[in-house]
């Protein structure tokens, strides 16, 4: 059932799968791979989506970022360029806005390996297979906070990430985020229950002058969260502005010192 | 080459007699270090830091550190949270009046924002250890604690200036075997060896009068040159 | 005779009893307490009581020191923002709950005990908030020893329980002084111990159990004991007690978090 996707002519190409089995992480691929333009929506978004802020931060070339609510104008792309949509875990698939048929249209599932049939396997057609292993349980909560602008204290962040994974806070099934850390540097997190975190570097210019403006946020998905707890423990983590710019400003001496030494 | 100063005590003339012996050196000096006691009971201190502040000619301005008296003296304006007992003690009660008529106010701002010292390549220089403005360490001060006070920063080359003289104590082929017991590892066995590391008393330059003493330091080469500097004293 | 060392209480009554229990089931004659008696446990007073009550001699900890003289710790002895603000609110919780005589007691406790070629200290016998970590630098720590003149220094603080022998330390020492150079001496160090007793109340090791020290003066034996508790009843009640749910969290896990600087040896100016 498997199939190696041929996913570099143009077209739709509509992703989905449960929480944290690799979405973006095989659209990253396909698109990293992509000569022409690079070109990606995520329709079950709010205002902000941190998966296209990884993408836009990890990708070579420029990510063009689409407004799902406009048909016609993805439909326009598709016709010249391959388009990724990611489709969050608890959209309804039955539901899905219709596309007109002279665009091609792939639906393409990601899914962990021993997951049985599921309504995925009727809705794709094509099935890729993911990370780890299916969690019997759909989340029930989802906790989004936009933290732009905020940045952390490191020690205090890897308190609070290896608590929330941990369930100090309830049951995470998945967790992602993206941070801003003291010494200008931002970072990707991402857990999926029975794994290990995943961590890394974003490409992003690294600040030490006043707060970076980049998206930085976090989602949380399970049961049973203590959303209060979360919250208030990630911003009893981040720095006031007096200890922020004291320790750019320390940074920045750094940074002038070794660049005279090399 | 580095020149390492400690001890001015507001002697301002010393402090001359010195700046004119660098300038007799053969090799560029990139580096002038005071490791404390800009103040002191020697003499006024107003010129000095103007001198201090504003160097002349080719002078490489100087990298000052806090001493025992700046300590002190901050102590007795409130500052640091204490109060000047150990001044007191070694030079009596007078010794606050003093200070005082010797130290402008103004120069307080100044004074806090001094730092306890610097950690510059592999050496350390401060005024007294590496834990206190205080501490006096000489080369009766047991070894292991002379040790203890470089491995705490890593640093190889320990330079400082509460004793007032110049010392150099090297520290070689010093080992020591150690055995850890814990609840759930098995026996851990180390075997602790430490690269040479040597303790630099640098000389005081305005504590004795018409006596400079300073240490001339090359980073390169680790070799130290003990500075002493004759001069007039003022009447 | 067998001494047991305990440290690290944090008003935990519940494993304090085990403990006890335990001491006097290996006969122990004598007992000493390294101090940090209150501080994230649900039950300063109590633990306090039951210490006095049995005229434990008891050393002064970080803990026991910022209750008398209000939070003084630079924040430089935390090892994070989060750690700081958990440790405030866990001092104030305490501050606001503790007996006025409880205080004074903890006030005129000593900061370190000497007893024979034994001395017993909180952090270092430099500083109650240095810590004095298995990994510490062997030199480093042999002088920690070495200024007690003691054989054997028993600490706490790190809430991870550990013995460390030292020995065959020697020292090669070349002296210019006075513009003469000395000869060449060797300077050797006898064997010495630090003994680190663990936690009572607020482990680190990684489970939920009390950790103290059993210690034999005559065959200079050393055992680490790990006792089992219902730690879930001292959980329930720092939920009931209104102090933060997450230190019941990671009590039950063996988690404890303290505040435990970046640089362990760093000690506070102030």
């Amino acid at each position: 059932m498997m199939t190696q996707l041929k996913s570099q002519s143009p077209g739709l190409y509509i992703v989905s799968g449960p929480a944290g089995s690799g979405k973006t992480h095989w659209i990253f691929q396909q698109l990293s791979k992509q000569t022409g333009s690079q070109i990606y929506g995520a329709p079950s978004q709010s205002s902000w989506c941190l998966d296209s802020a990884y993408l836009e931060s990890q990708l070579r070339g420029d990510l063009q970022n689409l407004n799902t609510r406009n048909l016609a104008e993805i439909e326009g792309w598709a016709l010249k360029s391959p388009v990724y949509l990611e489709l969050g875990f608890h959209l309804d698939l039955q539901v899905l806005p219709i596309f007109s048929s002279c665009v091609p249209c792939h639906k393409i599932a990601v899914l962990p390996s021993g997951l049985a049939m599921s309504e995925w396997h009727f809705w794709a057609d094509n099935l890729v297979l993911g990370v780890g292993a299916m969690n019997p349980q759909m989340p029930s909560q989802i906790q989004k906070s936009d933290l732009t602008g905020e940045v952390f204290d490191p020690a205090s962040l890897d308190m609070v990430w290896y608590e929330l994974t941990h369930g100090a806070y309830g049951e995470v099934q998945r967790a992602k985020g993206i941070f801003n850390v003291v010494d200008g540097r931002s970072f990707w997190f991402s857990f999926v229950a029975g794994q290990d975190s995943y961590y890394e570097e974003l490409n992003r210019p690294r600040c030490l002058e006043s707060r970076p403006g980049g998206l930085s946020g976090i989602e949380v998905c399970g049961q049973n969260l203590d959303t209060e707890a979360i919250a208030s423990n990630l911003a009893a983590s981040c720095l006031n502005d007096q200890l922020l710019s004291h320790y750019q400003a320390q940074y920045r001496s750094y940074a002038a010192n070794s660049e005279v030494v090399s | 080459m580095w020149a390492i100063l400690s001890g001015i005590e507001g002697n301002l003339t010393a402090y001359e007699a010195v700046l004119r012996d660098l300038k007799r050196q053969s090799v560029e000096i990139e580096a002038l270090y005071i490791l404390g006691d800009i103040l002191g009971l020697q003499g006024p201190v107003e010129a000095l830091l103007e001198r201090l502040q504003s160097p002349q000619g080719g002078e490489r301005t100087p990298q000052i550190c806090a001493g025992f008296w700046e300590d002190q003296y901050l102590q007795m304006q409130g500052w640091g949270g204490g109060q000047p007992e150990a001044a007191l003690s070694q030079y009596g009660s007078n010794v606050l009046m003093e200070l005082e008529k010797r130290v402008p106010r103004s120069c307080l701002d100044w004074l806090r924002s001094l730092p306890f010292g610097f950690l510059e390549l592999d050496c350390l220089l401060v005024h007294g250890s590496s834990v206190s403005v205080s501490d006096e360490l000489s080369p009766q001060t047991p070894p292991w604690q002379l040790l203890d006070y470089l491995v705490r920063v890593e640093a190889n080359f320990l330079f400082c200036g509460r004793l007032g003289q110049c010392f150099s104590v090297q520290l070689q082929n010093s080992q020591i075997s150690s055995q850890v017991t814990t609840l759930d590892q098995p026996l851990i066995e180390q075997k602790a060896t430490s690269s040479p590391r040597q303790i630099i008393g640098v000389g005081s330059v305005g504590r004795v009068s018409g006596l400079a003493r300073y240490t001339l330091f090359y980073p390169t080469t680790g070799q130290i040159r003990c500075r002493t500097v004759e001069y007039a004293p003022n009447p | 005779m067998k001494i047991a060392v305990l440290s690290c209480i944090h008003g935990n009554y519940e494993a304090l009893n085990a403990v006890l229990l335990d001491l006097e089931q290996h006969k122990a004659e004598k007992i000493y307490c390294l101090g940090d008696l209150v501080g994230y446990g649900p039950y300063p007073n109590a633990v306090v009581e039951m210490i006095r009550s049995l005229d434990i001699p008891t050393c002064q900890g970080c803990w026991d020191e910022d209750i008398v003289e209000g939070l003084n710790a630079c924040e430089c002895s935390y090892p994070s923002l989060l750690a700081e603000q958990r440790g405030k609110l866990a001092h104030e919780w305490t501050h606001e709950r503790i007996y006025p005589e409880v205080r004074d007691y903890l006030a005129q406790l000593p900061l370190s005990l000497r007893e024979g070629d034994l001395c017993f200290t909180h952090g270092s016998p430099q500083n109650q908030h240095e810590y004095l970590l298995p990994e510490m630098n062997a030199f480093a720590a042999l002088e920690r020893v070495l200024s007690t003149g003691a054989n054997t220094l028993f600490c706490g603080h790190t809430h991870v329980p550990y013995v460390r022998t030292l020995e065959a330390g020697s020292i090669r020492l070349r002296v210019d002084y006075k513009g003469e150079s000395g000869e060449e001496t060797v300077f050797t160090t006898p064997l010495r111990r630090i003994v680190n007793v663990g936690s009572v109340g607020e482990p680190r090791h990684g489970r939920p159990n009390a950790t103290y020290v059993l210690y034999d003066t005559e065959t200079d034996h050393v055992q680490l004991r790990e006792v089992e508790y219902d730690y879930q009843k001292t959980c329930a009640a720092i939920i009931e007690q209104g102090l933060p749910p997450i230190f019941a969290w990671r009590l039950a896990r063996g988690l404890e978090f303290a505040e435990r600087a970046d640089d362990p040896s760093h000690i506070c100016e102030r």
